[in-house]
Protein backbone atom coordinates (compact mmCIF):
# COMPACT_ATOMS: atom_id res chain seq x y z
CA UNK A 1 0.00 0.00 0.00
CA UNK A 2 1.34 4.00 -0.55
CA UNK A 3 3.32 4.65 2.60
CA UNK A 4 1.92 7.04 5.08
CA UNK A 5 4.34 9.50 4.09
CA UNK A 6 1.81 10.75 1.23
CA UNK A 7 -1.45 10.34 2.85
CA UNK A 8 -0.10 13.12 5.90
CA UNK A 9 0.64 15.33 2.98
CA UNK A 10 -2.07 17.63 3.94
CA UNK A 11 -0.73 19.52 6.84
CA UNK A 12 -4.36 19.74 7.93
CA UNK A 13 -4.07 16.35 9.96
CA UNK A 14 -4.47 16.01 13.25
CA UNK A 15 -3.76 13.54 15.90
CA UNK A 16 -3.35 10.43 14.01
CA UNK A 17 -5.68 11.29 11.16
CA UNK A 18 -5.54 9.67 8.25
CA UNK A 19 -5.50 12.42 5.87
CA UNK A 20 -5.80 12.07 1.50
CA UNK A 21 -4.87 15.53 0.27
CA UNK A 22 -7.65 16.33 -2.21
CA UNK A 23 -6.48 19.91 -3.05
CA UNK A 24 -8.04 20.93 -6.54
CA UNK A 25 -10.50 18.42 -6.12
CA UNK A 26 -14.27 19.29 -6.93
CA UNK A 27 -16.46 18.92 -3.64
CA UNK A 28 -20.25 18.26 -3.75
CA UNK A 29 -22.78 18.83 -0.95
CA UNK A 30 -25.63 16.95 -0.78
CA UNK A 31 -28.16 16.98 2.80
CA UNK A 32 -25.33 18.33 4.44
CA UNK A 33 -23.10 15.88 3.55
CA UNK A 34 -19.44 16.65 1.32
CA UNK A 35 -18.91 13.88 -1.50
CA UNK A 36 -15.41 13.79 -3.79
CA UNK A 37 -15.18 12.10 -6.81
CA UNK A 38 -14.04 8.41 -6.47
CA UNK A 39 -11.37 9.11 -8.77
CA UNK A 40 -10.02 12.22 -7.38
CA UNK A 41 -8.51 9.95 -4.63
CA UNK A 42 -6.27 8.31 -7.08
CA UNK A 43 -3.49 11.00 -7.83
CA UNK A 44 -2.56 11.34 -4.24
CA UNK A 45 -2.57 7.67 -3.55
CA UNK A 46 -0.77 6.25 -6.93
CA UNK A 47 -3.69 4.23 -7.67
CA UNK A 48 -5.88 3.52 -10.49
CA UNK A 49 -9.16 1.51 -10.05
CA UNK A 50 -12.50 0.52 -12.20
CA UNK A 51 -15.83 -0.90 -10.59
CA UNK A 52 -16.91 -3.79 -12.44
CA UNK A 53 -19.73 -6.26 -11.89
CA UNK A 54 -20.19 -3.95 -8.25
CA UNK A 55 -16.44 -4.68 -7.40
CA UNK A 56 -14.06 -2.29 -6.67
CA UNK A 57 -10.60 -3.43 -8.48
CA UNK A 58 -7.31 -1.50 -7.82
CA UNK A 59 -5.67 -2.20 -11.19
CA UNK A 60 -2.10 -0.15 -10.63
CA UNK A 61 0.13 1.79 -8.79
CA UNK A 62 0.76 -0.55 -5.64
CA UNK A 63 4.36 0.67 -4.58
CA UNK A 64 7.27 -2.04 -5.34
CA UNK A 65 9.14 -2.77 -2.15
CA UNK A 66 11.24 -0.22 -1.77
CA UNK A 67 11.00 1.72 -4.85
CA UNK A 68 9.29 3.74 -7.29
CA UNK A 69 6.57 1.22 -8.61
CA UNK A 70 4.45 0.24 -11.66
CA UNK A 71 2.01 2.58 -12.36
CA UNK A 72 2.93 5.34 -10.42
CA UNK A 73 3.20 8.70 -11.71
CA UNK A 74 7.20 9.45 -10.86
CA UNK A 75 8.85 13.25 -10.14
CA UNK A 76 8.64 15.49 -13.00
CA UNK A 77 12.22 16.42 -14.19
CA UNK A 78 13.10 19.42 -16.57
CA UNK A 79 17.07 18.90 -18.04
CA UNK A 80 19.13 20.53 -20.77
CA UNK A 81 19.53 19.06 -24.09
CA UNK A 82 22.98 17.85 -24.29
CA UNK A 83 24.05 20.14 -27.12
CA UNK A 84 21.32 22.53 -27.39
CA UNK A 85 21.23 23.37 -24.34
CA UNK A 86 17.14 23.42 -24.75
CA UNK A 87 15.57 23.11 -21.29
CA UNK A 88 13.19 19.90 -22.17
CA UNK A 89 10.62 18.66 -19.68
CA UNK A 90 9.52 15.00 -18.83
CA UNK A 91 5.83 15.94 -19.43
CA UNK A 92 6.94 16.62 -23.24
CA UNK A 93 6.46 13.81 -23.89
CA UNK A 94 3.22 12.80 -22.64
CA UNK A 95 1.32 10.76 -25.38
CA UNK A 96 4.22 8.66 -26.20
CA UNK A 97 5.92 5.70 -24.18
CA UNK A 98 9.13 6.84 -23.37
CA UNK A 99 12.48 4.96 -21.99
CA UNK A 100 14.64 7.73 -19.98
CA UNK A 101 17.87 5.99 -19.56
CA UNK A 102 20.39 7.33 -16.75
CA UNK A 103 24.01 6.91 -17.51
CA UNK A 104 27.26 8.51 -17.37
CA UNK A 105 30.35 9.03 -19.21
CA UNK A 106 32.83 7.74 -15.95
CA UNK B 1 14.51 6.87 -26.23
CA UNK B 2 16.06 9.90 -24.16
CA UNK B 3 19.21 9.75 -22.34
CA UNK B 4 20.04 11.34 -19.54
CA UNK B 5 23.94 12.21 -18.85
CA UNK B 6 24.76 12.39 -15.18
CA UNK B 7 27.97 14.25 -15.79
CA UNK B 8 29.00 16.33 -13.55
CA UNK B 9 31.29 17.69 -16.05
CA UNK B 10 29.05 18.53 -17.92
CA UNK B 11 28.11 18.02 -21.99
CA UNK B 12 31.82 18.31 -23.21
CA UNK B 13 33.01 14.50 -22.02
CA UNK B 14 29.53 12.81 -22.44
CA UNK B 15 28.64 14.23 -25.92
CA UNK B 16 31.64 12.01 -27.54
CA UNK B 17 30.22 8.86 -26.04
CA UNK B 18 26.56 9.22 -27.62
CA UNK B 19 28.34 10.38 -30.89
CA UNK B 20 30.23 7.03 -30.58
CA UNK B 21 26.79 4.92 -30.08
CA UNK B 22 25.62 7.14 -33.23
CA UNK B 23 22.07 7.60 -31.01
CA UNK B 24 19.65 9.16 -32.95
CA UNK B 25 17.57 9.55 -29.97
CA UNK B 26 17.09 12.63 -27.39
CA UNK B 27 20.18 13.11 -25.29
CA UNK B 28 19.76 15.70 -22.29
CA UNK B 29 22.15 16.43 -19.33
CA UNK B 30 21.83 16.01 -15.52
CA UNK B 31 24.73 18.19 -14.38
CA UNK B 32 23.45 18.71 -11.34
CA UNK B 33 22.37 15.10 -10.30
CA UNK B 34 18.85 16.67 -10.20
CA UNK B 35 16.88 13.11 -10.73
CA UNK B 36 19.63 11.49 -8.25
CA UNK B 37 18.12 13.74 -5.77
CA UNK B 38 14.49 13.74 -6.58
CA UNK B 39 14.31 10.18 -7.13
CA UNK B 40 16.60 8.92 -4.31
CA UNK B 41 19.11 7.05 -6.95
CA UNK B 42 22.75 6.62 -6.29
CA UNK B 43 24.30 4.49 -8.81
CA UNK B 44 23.45 4.47 -13.10
CA UNK B 45 22.70 2.88 -15.03
CA UNK B 46 19.11 3.36 -14.87
CA UNK B 47 15.90 3.09 -16.91
CA UNK B 48 12.55 4.95 -16.13
CA UNK B 49 9.99 3.51 -18.36
CA UNK B 50 6.62 5.43 -18.52
CA UNK B 51 3.71 5.20 -20.66
CA UNK B 52 1.42 7.39 -23.09
CA UNK B 53 -0.02 9.21 -19.84
CA UNK B 54 3.36 9.27 -17.77
CA UNK B 55 2.76 5.97 -15.38
CA UNK B 56 5.47 3.44 -15.30
CA UNK B 57 5.21 0.54 -16.60
CA UNK B 58 8.70 -0.71 -14.82
CA UNK B 59 10.10 -0.14 -11.60
CA UNK B 60 12.09 2.42 -11.47
CA UNK B 61 15.55 0.47 -11.57
CA UNK B 62 19.15 -0.54 -12.38
CA UNK B 63 19.02 -2.27 -15.81
CA UNK B 64 21.65 -2.30 -18.77
CA UNK B 65 20.99 -1.26 -22.19
CA UNK B 66 23.91 -3.42 -23.53
CA UNK B 67 22.11 -6.27 -22.69
CA UNK B 68 20.37 -7.49 -25.59
CA UNK B 69 17.61 -9.57 -23.50
CA UNK B 70 16.44 -6.28 -21.58
CA UNK B 71 16.97 -4.55 -25.51
CA UNK B 72 14.25 -7.07 -27.18
CA UNK B 73 11.91 -6.48 -24.31
CA UNK B 74 12.19 -2.78 -24.74
CA UNK B 75 11.65 -2.64 -28.05
CA UNK B 76 8.34 -5.75 -27.52
CA UNK B 77 7.00 -2.66 -25.26
CA UNK B 78 7.80 -0.01 -27.68
CA UNK B 79 6.09 -1.63 -30.48
CA UNK B 80 2.91 -3.17 -29.13
CA UNK B 81 0.83 -3.13 -26.14
CA UNK B 82 2.27 -5.98 -24.32
CA UNK B 83 3.91 -4.86 -21.26
CA UNK B 84 6.72 -7.66 -20.51
CA UNK B 85 5.97 -10.01 -17.56
CA UNK B 86 9.26 -9.51 -16.27
CA UNK B 87 9.08 -5.86 -15.69
CA UNK B 88 6.46 -5.95 -13.19
CA UNK B 89 8.46 -8.07 -11.14
CA UNK B 90 11.79 -6.61 -11.22
CA UNK B 91 13.35 -4.85 -7.82
CA UNK B 92 13.05 -0.80 -8.01
CA UNK B 93 15.82 1.41 -6.67
CA UNK B 94 15.54 4.01 -3.92
CA UNK B 95 11.62 5.99 -3.17
CA UNK B 96 11.48 9.33 -3.05
CA UNK B 97 12.48 11.45 0.46
CA UNK B 98 13.71 14.04 1.63
CA UNK B 99 17.97 14.17 1.90
CA UNK B 100 19.59 13.17 5.41
CA UNK B 101 21.81 16.22 6.76
CA UNK B 102 24.84 14.60 5.38
CA UNK B 103 23.30 14.05 1.88
CA UNK B 104 22.56 17.37 1.80
CA UNK B 105 25.82 18.36 2.80
CA UNK B 106 27.17 16.24 0.52
CA UNK B 107 25.03 17.43 -2.25
CA UNK B 108 26.08 20.61 -1.12
CA UNK B 109 30.09 19.99 -1.85
CA UNK B 110 29.15 17.91 -4.88
CA UNK B 111 27.20 21.64 -6.68
CA UNK B 112 30.44 23.71 -5.37
CA UNK B 113 32.74 20.93 -6.85
CA UNK B 114 31.19 21.51 -10.01
CA UNK B 115 31.48 25.65 -9.49
CA UNK B 116 34.84 24.95 -8.89
CA UNK B 117 35.65 22.79 -12.09
CA UNK B 118 33.94 25.54 -14.24
CA UNK B 119 36.72 27.71 -12.78
CA UNK B 120 39.41 25.18 -13.66
CA UNK B 121 40.07 25.14 -10.12
CA UNK B 122 40.36 21.14 -10.49
CA UNK B 123 42.58 20.26 -7.06
CA UNK B 124 39.76 22.91 -4.92
CA UNK B 125 36.94 20.43 -6.90
CA UNK B 126 38.39 17.41 -5.97
CA UNK B 127 38.57 18.33 -2.03
CA UNK B 128 34.66 19.03 -1.94
CA UNK B 129 34.05 15.78 -3.95
CA UNK B 130 36.64 13.72 -1.47
CA UNK B 131 34.16 15.93 1.44
CA UNK B 132 31.39 14.66 -0.36
CA UNK B 133 32.02 10.96 -0.60
CA UNK B 134 32.62 10.52 3.05
CA UNK B 135 29.44 12.22 4.50
CA UNK B 136 27.62 9.68 1.14
CA UNK B 137 29.96 7.03 0.58
CA UNK B 138 26.99 4.73 -1.40
CA UNK B 139 26.59 7.26 -3.87
CA UNK B 140 28.34 6.19 -6.68
CA UNK B 141 27.05 9.21 -8.63
CA UNK B 142 28.96 11.39 -6.51
CA UNK B 143 32.14 9.00 -5.71
CA UNK B 144 32.75 7.57 -9.43
CA UNK B 145 32.49 11.71 -10.46
CA UNK B 146 35.24 11.91 -7.89
CA UNK B 147 37.25 9.35 -9.42
CA UNK B 148 36.66 10.55 -13.43
CA UNK B 149 37.61 14.00 -12.05
CA UNK B 150 40.90 12.92 -10.31
CA UNK B 151 41.98 10.56 -12.67
CA UNK B 152 40.32 11.10 -16.43
CA UNK B 153 42.79 8.91 -18.02
CA UNK B 154 41.20 6.17 -16.34
CA UNK B 155 37.67 6.91 -18.11
CA UNK B 156 38.33 8.86 -21.09
CA UNK B 157 41.48 7.21 -22.70
CA UNK B 158 40.28 4.17 -24.98
CA UNK B 159 38.24 1.84 -23.18
CA UNK B 160 37.15 1.98 -18.78
CA UNK B 161 39.66 0.91 -16.70
CA UNK B 162 37.55 -1.60 -14.06
CA UNK B 163 40.99 -2.80 -12.78
CA UNK B 164 42.00 0.33 -11.88
CA UNK B 165 38.31 0.70 -10.31
CA UNK B 166 38.44 -2.03 -7.91
CA UNK B 167 41.85 -0.83 -6.82
CA UNK B 168 40.71 2.50 -6.26
CA UNK B 169 37.44 1.33 -4.12
CA UNK B 170 40.36 -0.52 -2.35
CA UNK B 171 42.76 2.56 -1.64
CA UNK B 172 39.68 4.74 -0.91
CA UNK B 173 37.88 2.69 1.60
CA UNK B 174 40.66 2.58 3.20
CA UNK B 175 42.50 6.10 3.37
CA UNK B 176 38.95 8.37 2.66
CA UNK B 177 36.96 6.36 4.33
CA UNK B 178 38.49 4.28 7.03
CA UNK B 179 36.62 1.12 6.70
CA UNK B 180 37.88 -1.90 4.36
CA UNK B 181 36.30 -2.47 0.67
CA UNK B 182 32.82 -3.91 0.20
Amino acid sequence: MPSARILAASGRCVGGDLCIPLDGAAVQVLDAVRFVRLDDFAEPLGLEWRVADEVLLVSRGLRAEGGLGVGQVPPAFALPDLYSGELVSSSDFRGKKTFFYMWASW
Amino acid sequence: MVVIAQDAQGAEVARPWVEKASGTYRALLDQHNFIGKAYNLKYVPVGIAVDETGRLVMPVSSVDIEVAGFRAELEQWARGAIVPERWEGMEGGGAPRALTPDEQEADARFQLAIALLAQDKKPEAIAELEQAVRLDPQNWLIRKQLWAVDQPEAFYAGEVDYTWQEARQDTEARELLGTSAD
